[in-house]
């Protein structure tokens, strides 16, 4: 397809600008209607924005530059859309449908000869109650640049309050700072980047915030249409080889093998040490040479085992992405109004914990928006906002990534949840009488207990709580809960970054050596005739006063050669606790998991094996396992 | 590993299977050849608590843990695990674990015309765990049904103790 004017095209060009151009019209509403029927997934969007793009290059070489200028504002939000940098609404689905048909129409006016050269009309789209405008097809981008008075104490806020008020006139697509690291902000100038109908209106929204100025409102140039966008399709294809898809059972190959080097390296290493140098000259600079090839293979090893790990993890983004979605169909549903603010999409996690974490966490922003969130009435008689708020934060912290539900609902009555669970019988009257706050309030996690006096929509029926108890623990994770009546509630899980990998406490008892996971360990205590007791038959350990139930690592594992125990390490998670008494310390280490595989079988006790840098297997001590046991206090 | 689906169904042209034979206790055994991933020399093996009687423990296989069944206590031959020398790496339901033997002797082809069912001589609850027996220059070769043997219900069966033996 060549030609300079538009109008020079032959009929096969024409033909096949067509058939693409229907090609990919169909591509765009199938993704837009799986978008409304919230099916929304990376590769979809990638193929509508490939859709979008590719439509408005062809365009442009036809010379069409009214479709190719339609285009291009699709691309624009459907990057914004993969990127994640809009959330998925009914509105916007709308637009991007009402975009299509107005292709559609342009499409059939090119067909017959006429060249829709107008500009395409932004979708006039009626917003929803409440709803911050979204990005219209159409709606140009704007960079806006502010200043802060040099006088003002609290910058930060001040910035907020102006982003606040540029979102309610259009679409805030980013700003300088960040939202997110706006808490420790204290520069005196900020750029937003918005869309919107008339960059007029943007000094009167800014009017009402106090000690900020508008330094100035410029249309972000767009891009002309054909001869700019062919480049831009050779940087799209040349990004696109930087990165590939890589069967992640092909990663843990990898990693075997790595495994398998560090043996190596580790016998190699022990040969340099035995290789009696010295003798002459040559043998012992051969011998030092040797000894630093080896040392060099020890680091790259090291490093290049780091390296696969890494290539395993992926943004907690691609997890999240789908939650603003839910968030708003729920509460709409449940006619409240909540805003989801997302902090912390760039945590990397492995991306077979991901793959995990999606359910619970599910449930629980579900349970936050059912349970939590108050309906507008109850929360403006309780002086809050009406709108209700929920945070979903992930961080990191020592091998562990953190994953915070927060909102600022009603929190969990403890003597509602008692009365529930007495009547759901939970609970007897006796357990109930001696239950402390905390305890109480926990047991939302306990099966076959629901907060909701009545089955709703929203939370179903037959799931509670205690499912996203067991899936975390099938992570080695945990899920805790803090709560404030009438402020609010936080749910916080504790996920490993990865499963392969762990830090663990290594201990010798009988004859084998086992892993203990450190997120576990609480504290290690040497026995000794003072703190070592027994009440009612059952081995004590008393620590600072605290009185921990005591079981013996060897008998548990039913090991033949018991020699003596010299140490207790306690281990715990949430409220219970138990000490394991052991042989010998033998330090932390990394260790890389293996499970026993389907065919064994979960074993009770253990998680799996680790091998040890000599090539000797490990075991690795489910510590959950002895948790729940009646020992655990 | 290279498919064997288009080796025209694991049987030569002449009707023969192919297997891979060893010995325990006296006894010989065999398993069908593209089961077979590899023998190695018995590596130390580590005791897994409570596991089933018939596992041995697990091995370090060049980076990954593979549990070691020990045919002993399935065929209930007695004897001790100790003086196996090889380990014989087999697919077994879709995962690799290793079979304790006290020698591997050769590869063989064997026609299918000579083999013959278990006879009734033998009983108990192993007979289910036989594929045929066939006659190798005077010597008898008990074919093994893998995924018989180690079916998960087999193995809970014998984690019970089934005492099925010897009726």
């Amino acid at each position: 397809m060549a030609a300079d004017g538009g109008w020079t095209l032959t009929d096969d060009d024409r033909q096949l600008f067509f058939a693409e151009a229907e090609e990919m019209v169909q591509t765009l509403e199938e993704g837009a209607l799986a978008l409304e029927r919230g099916g929304e997934n990376p590769e979809m969007l990638q193929a509508m924005f490939r859709a979008a793009h590719t439509l408005k290059g062809n365009s442009g070489l036809v010379g069409e530059a009214g479709i190719a200028g339609h285009m291009h504002h699709m691309e624009a939000l459907l990057d914004d859309l993969r990127e994640g940098r809009v959330a998925v609404t009914p509105a916007l689905v709308q637009q991007v449908l009402s975009g299509i048909d107005a292709l559609r129409e342009m499409l059939a006016q090119f067909a017959q000869g006429v060249s829709p050269t107008a500009a395409p009309q932004a979708p006039a789209v009626p917003l929803a109650e409440g709803e911050a405008p979204t990005a219209a097809i159409g709606l140009p981008r704007y960079v806006v640049q502010l200043a802060v008075d040099p006088s003002c104490a609290m910058p930060a806020v001040r910035v907020f309050q102006a982003y606040q008020a540029l979102s309610r006139l259009g679409l805030v697509e980013r700003t300088d700072p960040p939202q997110d690291g706006l808490a420790r902000f204290e520069g005196r100038s900020a750029t937003v980047i918005v869309r919107l109908q008339r960059p007029d209106d943007v000094k009167e929204a800014l009017a009402d915030v106090d000690e900020i100025q508008l330094e100035s409102v410029q249309a972000e140039s767009v891009v002309a249409a054909a001869a700019p966008m062919a480049q831009s399709a050779e940087a799209e294809r040349e990004a696109a080889t930087q990165t590939v898809r890589v069967r992640v059972d092909l990663l843990d190959h990898l990693m075997n093998l790595v495994g398998e080097l560090v043996l190596d390296r580790t016998r190699v290493a022990d040969l340099v040490s035995r290789l009696d140098g010295g003798k002459d000259e040559q043998s012992e600079e051969v011998r030092q040479e040797l000894s630093r090839s080896s040392l060099h293979l020890g680091r790259v090893t090291l490093d290049l085992q780091e390296t696969i790990m890494k290539a395993r993890m992926l943004p907690i983004e691609h997890l999240f992405r789908r939650f603003p979605r839910l968030v708003r169909d729920l509460a709409a549903k449940s006619g409240k109004r909540i805003a989801l603010d997302i902090y912390g999409q760039d945590t990397e996690l492995d991306r077979m914990v991901m793959d995990e974490l999606g359910d619970p966490l599910t449930h629980i922003l579900r349970n936050s928006v059912d349970h939590g969130i108050e309906p507008p009435e109850k929360r403006l008689a309780a002086g809050k906002t009406e709108e209700g708020h929920i945070i979903l934060r992930a961080s990191t912290e020592e091998g562990y990534v953190v994953v915070d539900v927060v909102d600022d609902g009603d929190g969990i009555d403890a003597e509602a949840v008692k009365r529930t669970a007495l009547r759901r019988g939970v609970l007897t009257p006796e357990q109930a009488e001696r239950m402390t706050m905390r305890e109480a309030q926990e047991l939302i996690f306990a099966p076959g207990f629901s907060t909701s006096e009545e089955v709703t929509e929203i939370s179903g029926r037959g799931v509670g709580l205690d499912a996203v108890r067991a899936s975390l623990e099938r992570l080695s994770g945990v899920v805790d809960l803090v709560t404030e009546a009438g402020k609010g509630t936080t749910f916080r899980l504790r996920i490993p970054l990865t499963l392969a990998i762990m830090r663990a406490l290594m201990v010798r008892t009988g004859d084998s050596v086992y892993a203990l996971p450190l997120g576990a360990v609480r504290q290690i205590v040497r026995l000794n005739a003072q703190n070592v007791q027994v009440a009612h038959g059952r081995p004590l350990l008393a620590d600072r006063g605290e009185l921990i139930g005591l079981l013996s690592l060897a008998e548990i594992y039913g090991e033949p050669g018991r020699q003596d125990e010299t140490f207790a390490v306690v281990v715990g998670a949430g409220e219970r606790q138990v000490a394991l008494k052991v042989g010998a310390l033998l330090g932390e280490q990394e260790i890389v998991l293996k499970a026993f595989g389907d065919f064994l079988g979960a074993v009770p006790g253990l998680t799996g094996a680790t091998i040890l840098g000599n090539g000797e297997l490990a075991l690795v001590a489910d510590v959950r396992y002895f948790l729940r046991g009646k020992e655990a206090s | 590993m290279s498919g064997p689906e288009g080796e025209a169904k694991r049987m030569s042209d002449d009707g023969e299977l192919q297997f891979v034979l060893f010995e325990i206790e006296g006894v010989h055994y065999g398993v069908e050849v593209e089961r077979v991933l590899e023998i190695i020399a018995r590596p130390e093996i580590s005791r897994v608590p409570s596991a089933l009687d018939c596992v041995e423990g697990v091995i370090n296989l060049r980076g990954n843990v593979l549990p070691v069944m020990d045919l002993r206590m399935r065929f209930r031959l007695g004897g001790d695990a100790a003086k196996a020398t090889h380990i014989v790496i087999v697919q077994l339901q879709g995962a690799l674990a290793g079979i304790s033997v006290d020698g591997v002797s050769q590869v063989v082809r064997i026609p299918i015309a000579s083999i013959e069912p278990a006879p009734p001589a033998i009983t108990g609850p192993q007979v289910r765990y036989i594929e045929g027996i066939a006659k190798l220059e005077g010597t008898l070769c008990v074919l093994i049904d893998l995924d018989r043997a180690f079916r998960p219900e087999e193995l809970a069966l014998g984690a019970a103790g089934g005492d099925l033996d010897g009726r």
